[in-house]
């Protein structure tokens, strides 16, 4: 270390706050660029042990919608070394609860094991991180099972189809937009170089980060995450792609009728700042969606729910955790004889008292809220294995995920008010309304 | 000329025996790496992460005379404790006619003040101490769950036993709730996995009560007043049918002041409704739903076995093997992982008090549904009449115990666990010995579940294309 990280170093210790961290993370980088999280919890001889890649549907080519996804599925059929289904067998027989998902931004394998097969778990998951081997008859099957997938989790869910059609409006040609699945014709014309062409720009130990959440402290952990990742060898990660800037002061409106709904609904969706492009900005984001919506005391429930008797619910959830922008929105149920278009009315007045009236005590109490239960998420290792390498993944660091508190701390009355005014004026909005289409099924 | 080819020779000679060497010596190195790769019990045993163990131990700790008692496992690791409790025999099935609903009616309603405290003061209350309480009502029992920081506990147990002793149930609380359960008995035709649940219930349980809606219905949940809810409430939870599970920051001594502080004043007896068992004729009939979705979804039960059979581990185990293990179960490898004609296939065992079953489920696009459905049908056969193998038994075994301390992951999952490690009689020791159970379950015994479930007749109930 020279002198002048040593001196930055200190200077951060001085100034940062003495009370407890969130997690008390261990953050590391090994030489070939692979990030490192760990998380002691000594509850359980335990531990969650996950990959995070940064990499996911928003960043796969134009036209190949599901090949990330796809790609997922391919890391459980095997290596050169450990071919076909050898990977769940051998996790099987160690009592792993071993899974992935992919999402926008990211895509992630992780399990929870017993701790003493940790290190089992990390050779296999560092094996397949560069050694992967696609088989054509493998990837034909896996193509089918993500075909189906889709039909099960979106075609047979008619609040999905709708959410995804909200999803297309709002971010336009924006990748975020499109399906993390892919569409049903996209995945069926996926080919297998389209997988391999992702693994190969995207699975690099730099473009990764490591989680170990459980019964391991950190210097252990370092010893083993360099003995078996260690070993992957670094390369070139694929270049990231600058995302298209979404036109502003745009508003606009998907109405839906839909075979299948029973009751109505509505939301209103903005695209905001997120971890990944507005660091001050998600705590006052966070603190004005439990405001809003955050539950059964919150401020639009009290209003709509309560008094107005108009709605049966409402919530306010904001997603900060993505690399490009995040995603704010507020849902809403009718109650019965009040329509979806007369609640949206209702809102939008609610929304503007809310936070007109948002003041001192307002914000005193949130915080207090907020700051109590945090320590609950020091009690599950793959909760916080979760949220830890989530926020990591898009770029936060470990002191802005340790005192995320420390963030909260800092929001202002005025400083809530003004983002949400950027958000209801500015920020490119979808106002969803689903109803039935009537009929039977 | 001669020395030199000969010299030339002896040099050929050399190279390729040093060549040879050299190569013999590199595979070899690569054959001893690929050993140490291939060789995962190596790496498990010579892990530096082995031979630890799970502390806790379980406690039962009893006030009252007895008459309150609960399982503890005291765990300091964070200030946080978690309770959890059930009423047995309280749930949705001991609704009285007229009255469906009323147990999960009652559940919803119980957050909604108590005391001094209405509805919004209360659940303002919870959040400002970051006190988790929760209510819920299964088939069988009611049920809750209080989780909060050891700072705010003394709080947290004070609001517990206000709701359980003096619970509000306003008026304009019951209508908002009433409203609550209109808008989620809609909801449940939405999906065609949720409408397939309700049709499968009616069709396995017809008139008894497991075959209702455990929403009830608008005729009855419209109906209910305060004191249907205060009747239900002095009926069904009492000290004889409640079993309470804690976990967390939390020991012996303090644990049964809190016993006697919130359950003490509760009635001493319970008076639940009697349910009889559930008789469902098994005649291999078929039903089908009709309706436009991407996939047609399936359903399928079979008689299984109580948890306190002697059946009951063989049959845990044979039945993981064929359709519990996840992507390494017979169905999942026979249907998607050898085929693709799935996302998700498995079966599992249903058990309620009254009713125990083997259930399978798959779905898939309205043209593969018969071709999956003929696969199911084959590997249950070939499952009933070969059993599994050796290897198999061995592979399940080696899951179920390796995977043993992952319960002990949250602490409300320790703290339920504990609930119905009592309500199944299993003995505060069981933690210790069920891996025992495990170990000890034959191939012999697995195989004659595998004859005697698997070959049984089934009722079946498919939602979505057929026509």
């Amino acid at each position: 270390m020279n002198k002048l990280r040593l001196a930055a170093a200190l200077f951060f210790l001085l100034c940062s706050p003495a009370e407890a961290k969130l997690f008390d993370i261990d953050d590391f980088y090994l030489d070939n660029g692979l990030r490192v999280l760990v998380i002691p919890n000594h509850k359980a001889p335990i531990v969650k042990h996950m990959v995070w890649y940064n990499a996911g549907s928003m960043d796969e080519q134009p036209g190949k919608g599901g090949a990330a996804h796809l790609l997922e599925h391919l890391m459980f059929r095997g290596t050169e070394e450990i071919p076909g289904n050898r990977l769940n067998e051998i996790l099987e027989q160690n009592g792993a609860e071993s899974n992935a998902f992919t999402a926008q931004d990211f895509t992630a394998y992780h399990q929870l094991l017993d701790i003493s097969r940790l290190e089992l778990a990390m050779y296999l998951e560092a094996d397949r991180m560069q050694n992967l081997q696609i088989l054509p008859e493998h990837f034909a099957l896996e193509r089918d099972i993500v075909f189906q997938e889709r039909q099960q989790v979106v075609e047979n869910n008619p609040a999905a189809y709708f959410n995804e059609a909200v999803r297309r409006v709002l971010w336009q040609d924006h990748p975020y937009g499109r399906p993390i699945t892919g569409m049903p014709e996209e995945i069926s014309g996926l080919r297998q170089e389209d997988a391999e062409d992702f693994y190969r720009r995207y699975y690099a130990p730099a473009n990764a980060v490591l989680v170990l959440s459980g019964d391991i402290d950190g210097s252990t952990a370092r010893q083993l995450a360099t003995k078996y990742y260690g070993k992957v060898k670094a390369r070139p990660s694929g270049e990231r792609k600058k995302f298209p800037e979404l036109k502003t002061d745009f508003k606009s409106r998907v109405e839906m009728k839909l075979q299948g709904i029973a009751a109505p609904r509505l939301s209103l969706n903005f695209a905001v700042a997120s971890a990944g492009t507005d660091k001050d900005d998600i705590y006052k984001l966070a603190v004005l969606a439990k405001y809003l919506g955050g539950g059964e005391v919150s401020a639009l429930y009290k209003d709509l729910v309560l008094k107005q008797k108009a709605a049966l619910a409402v919530s306010a959830v904001y997603d900060e955790a993505s690399r490009s922008y995040g995603t704010f929105s507020i849902n809403a149920v009718p109650a019965a004889g009040v329509s979806a278009q007369q609640l949206e009315e209702q809102l939008r007045r609610a929304i503007a008292e809310a936070v007109k009236n948002f003041d001192e005590s307002k914000l005193e109490k949130i915080k207090r809220r907020m700051r109590a239960g945090l320590v609950y998420l020091q009690d599950n290792p793959a909760d916080a294995a979760y949220i830890a390498g989530s926020l990591a993944t898009v770029g936060l660091s470990k002191a802005e995920i340790e005192n995320y508190d420390a963030g909260i701390e800092k929001v202002t009355v005025g400083g809530v008010k003004a983002a949400a005014a950027e958000m209801l004026q500015h920020a490119p909005q979808v106002t969803g309304i689903l109803e039935p289409l009537g009929g039977r099924k | 000329m001669r020395r030199r080819i000969y010299h030339k020779k002896k040099t050929d000679y050399s190279l390729i025996l040093w060549l040879l060497l050299i190569a013999s010596v590199i595979s070899g190195a690569v054959y001893l790496y690929r050993q140490q790769g291939f060789n995962p019990q190596k790496l498990v045993d010579n892990s530096v992460l082995q031979g630890r163990r799970f502390g806790g131990e379980v406690k039962e700790v009893a006030a009252l005379d007895g008459k309150l008692k609960a399982y503890l496992l005291e765990d300091k690791t964070n200030p946080i404790i978690s309770v959890d409790f059930i009423f047995k025999g309280a749930g949705a099935a001991a609704d009285p006619s007229g009255k469906e609903g009323l147990a999960k009616f009652t559940a919803a309603m119980l957050k909604d003040g108590a005391g001094n405290y209405t509805a919004q003061q209360f659940k303002e209350e919870l959040e400002d101490y970051a006190i988790g309480l929760s209510f819920s009502a299964g088939s069988d029992d009611f049920g809750g769950r209080l989780v909060t920081t050891k700072e705010n506990a003394a709080k947290a147990y004070e609001l517990l036993k206000l709701v359980l002793q003096k619970p509000r149930f306003d008026d304009k609380d019951m209508q908002r709730t009433k409203s609550e359960f209109r808008l989620a008995r809609q909801k449940q035709t939405e999906h065609p996995a949720s409408e397939l649940s309700l049709v499968f219930n009616e069709e396995l349980y017809g008139i008894h009560s497991y075959g209702r809606n455990p929403l009830g219905n608008a005729a009855a949940v419209d109906g209910f007043k305060a004191d249907d809810l205060r009747q239900m409430m002095a009926n069904r939870l009492a000290q004889s049918n409640l079993i309470i599970g804690v976990a967390g920051d939390i020991n012996a001594e303090e644990l049964k002041q809190v016993l006697l502080q919130v359950f003490g004043e509760l009635p001493e007896k319970a008076r639940v409704n009697f349910v009889r068992d559930a008789e469902v004729n098994f005649d291999n009939r078929s039903r089908n739903i009709d309706r436009k979705t991407g996939q047609t979804i399936s359903l399928s039960a079979s008689r299984g076995t109580s948890r306190s059979s002697a059946d009951f581990y063989p049959l845990y185990v044979a039945n993981y093997i064929y359709g519990g293990a996840g992507l390494n179960s017979r169905l999942a490898q026979a249907v998607r992982e050898k085929e693709g004609l799935v996302y998700s296939i498995s079966s599992g065992l249903g058990m309620q008090d009254k009713s125990n079953l083997v259930v399978g489920s798959f779905s898939t696009t309205p043209e593969n549904f018969a071709a999956v459905s003929k696969l199911v049908a084959a590997e249950r056969q070939k499952f009933a009449a070969e059993g599994a193998s050796q290897a198999e038994l061995q592979q399940a075994k080696d899951y179920l115990i390796a995977s043993y301390n992952l319960r002990f992951a949250a602490i409300d999952d320790i703290s339920q666990m504990l609930v119905m490690m009592q309500k199944d009689n299993l003995g505060a020791d069981f933690l210790r010995k069920r891996n025992d159970y495990i170990e000890s379950v034959s191939l012999e015994e697995v195989n004659k579940a595998a004859a005697t479930y698997f070959a049984d007749e089934t009722v079946t109930v498919n939602i979505g294309n057929f026509k």
